[in-house]
């Protein structure tokens, strides 16, 4: 039975499961730092995806690596800001809501950890993200289930 | 509510049903509609991923219609593609025009060709037994080309 | 050569139309002006805003200046948006793909924007080989910002990732040799 982990974003709850048995290492990364909360926005170069940062020292290993994302899918990767800047690639946690979408740089498409799949409410939190582009984004909590 | 599709692979005895996409691709997917019944051999494609194409005989023109803008397939996609001849280099593809359809049957997909990635009509959706129409376009990968069949419901 | 001022939320820019290139698209446009409304940040091209063009301030434009082909052919697939680049876009509705549900119903589907490039834009995947019919699909680069674009103004563009929408105003600000 794969673990699962609640993301609540302003007043939208979904909850997702982890993809333990393809991305073990990430999986057990995720699941060692939840609870985490933090401020939230919307990319602005990979289409319908909303992200969070997370602490510099979080330790990722490229693991269940994809450049095709789909709507469901919570990943997590090292996001360069476009332009660099002096800073190197911080590593963010996402969830991609609906079509349309691939994480990108610069430079191109960033292979992302997927580690996770939202069974239950990505239409919510979809509808929240889309209201979030319009009036502010709120903080993301992301638990254990 | 789309209009539905049978996809077959009769020698394999598997079929499923998809939905065109009638509000966000109405010119393609009465474009197809109007072709129907269509049998042709698919073949695995060898650019793009999880995507099994056959091409129409003899060529359709359809318009640019629901486009991904980041030039994109979801797993179950039905698409169609026109390229003018010498567009990209090789043969057999590169020399001739070529229209086609493709079904898109598992993620970590996005057409491509030789030149680059292609900008598809997205026209419609497997929504019933996508798993059985994945597991023989997998085969065909070892096994070639196989004959399918769309047909109107 | 004339001269536009963007207002986004208090912190201005200036801009250069490109009368040469593209003298009627200059010529519609600086005859709209002022307008103002709300805009909103690209969620792919990274460094843009949008003013979408609606009600009083909806201009129709036909193409002029390098078509979409000749913009795009040189290149591999992936074309950065240029930095400082302001252009107007009008797309048909199903052209592209999906229904942009944060965009105002008007603009759902069909798209009429300035589109405004304040930063370094993120590649933007094309096929040369397949493009829209010209006239369902208008893209004119007509103006470019004076450079360097004030740090505040860049700001008050990055900080809509997190906050959302804020009011842009666009006006005359003369003409000068």
């Amino acid at each position: 039975m794969s673990r699962k982990i609640a993301i609540t974003l302003g007043k939208a709850k979904a909850k997702a499961e982890l993809l333990d048995e393809d991305a073990p290492k990430t999986c057990d990364l995720v699941w060692n730092m939840l609870p985490i909360e933090g401020k939230t926005g919307h990319t602005i170069e990979s289409g319908k995806e909303v992200f969070m940062n997370l602490d510099r020292k979080v330790k990722l290993v490229p693991e269940n690596q994809t450049i095709h994302e789909i709507p469901g899918d919570v990943v997590i990767y090292f996001k360069q800001t476009i332009p660099p800047p002096a800073a190197s690639p911080r590593p963010v946690i996402s969830f991609i809501y609906e079509r349309d979408a691939q994480v990108r740089s610069l430079h191109g498409p960033v292979p992302v950890n997927l580690f996770a799949r939202i069974t239950d409410g990505l239409k919510e939190i979809g509808d929240e993200a889309v209201r979030m582009r319009r009036e502010g984004y709120q903080n993301m909590r992301i638990s254990r289930a | 509510m789309g209009r539905k599709i049978k996809v077959s692979f009769p020698e394999e005895r598997v079929s499923g049903l998809a939905e065109l996409a009638e509000e966000d691709a109405p010119k393609t997917s009465q474009a197809i509609w109007n072709l129907l019944p269509l049998k042709a051999n698919a073949l695995h494609d060898i650019w793009s991923g999880h995507v099994v194409f056959l091409f129409l005989e003899p060529t359709r023109i359809i318009e640019y219609e629901n486009v991904s803008r980041i030039l994109d397939v979801c797993p179950g996609d039905l698409y169609y593609y026109y390229r003018a001849p010498h567009f990209f280099r090789g043969a057999p593809y590169g020399k001739v025009e070529a229209s086609e359809i493709g079904i898109v049957y598992d993620r970590d997909t996005q057409p491509w060709g030789p030149r680059g990635a292609k900008g598809v009509n997205i026209f419609g959706t497997v929504t019933e037994n996508l798993e059985g129409i994945a597991r023989v376009c997998e085969r065909m990968i070892w096994d070639g080309a196989k004959a399918v069949l769309l047909e109107r419901t | 050569m004339r001269k536009m001022e963007f207002e986004l939320d208090g912190a201005k820019a200036k801009a250069i139309m490109l009368e040469d290139a593209v003298p009627k698209t200059c010529e519609a446009i600086w005859n709209k002006l002022p307008l103002s409304g709300m805009s909103i940040h690209a969620k792919w091209a990274a460094r843009e805003f949008m003013l979408h063009l609606s009600g009083k301030n909806r201009i129709i434009l036909k193409p002029e200046g390098p078509s979409a082909e000749e913009d795009i052919a040189g290149t591999l697939h992936q074309v950065p948006f240029g930095m400082g680049r302001i252009s107007y876009f009008f797309r048909e509705a199903g052209v592209l793909r999906g229904v942009q549900r944060d965009y105002s119903p008007e603009f759902q589907r069909e798209l009429c924007e300035f589109a405004i490039y304040y930063g370094h834009g993120a590649p933007s995947i094309q096929d040369p080989g397949r493009q829209p019919d010209p006239t369902k699909s208008v893209n004119i680069w007509f103006a470019t910002f004076e450079e360097p674009i004030p740090k505040d103004f860049v700001a008050k563009a990055d900080a809509m990732q997190y906050e959302g929408m804020k009011p842009l105003a666009i006006r005359r600000l003369g003409t000068s040799r």
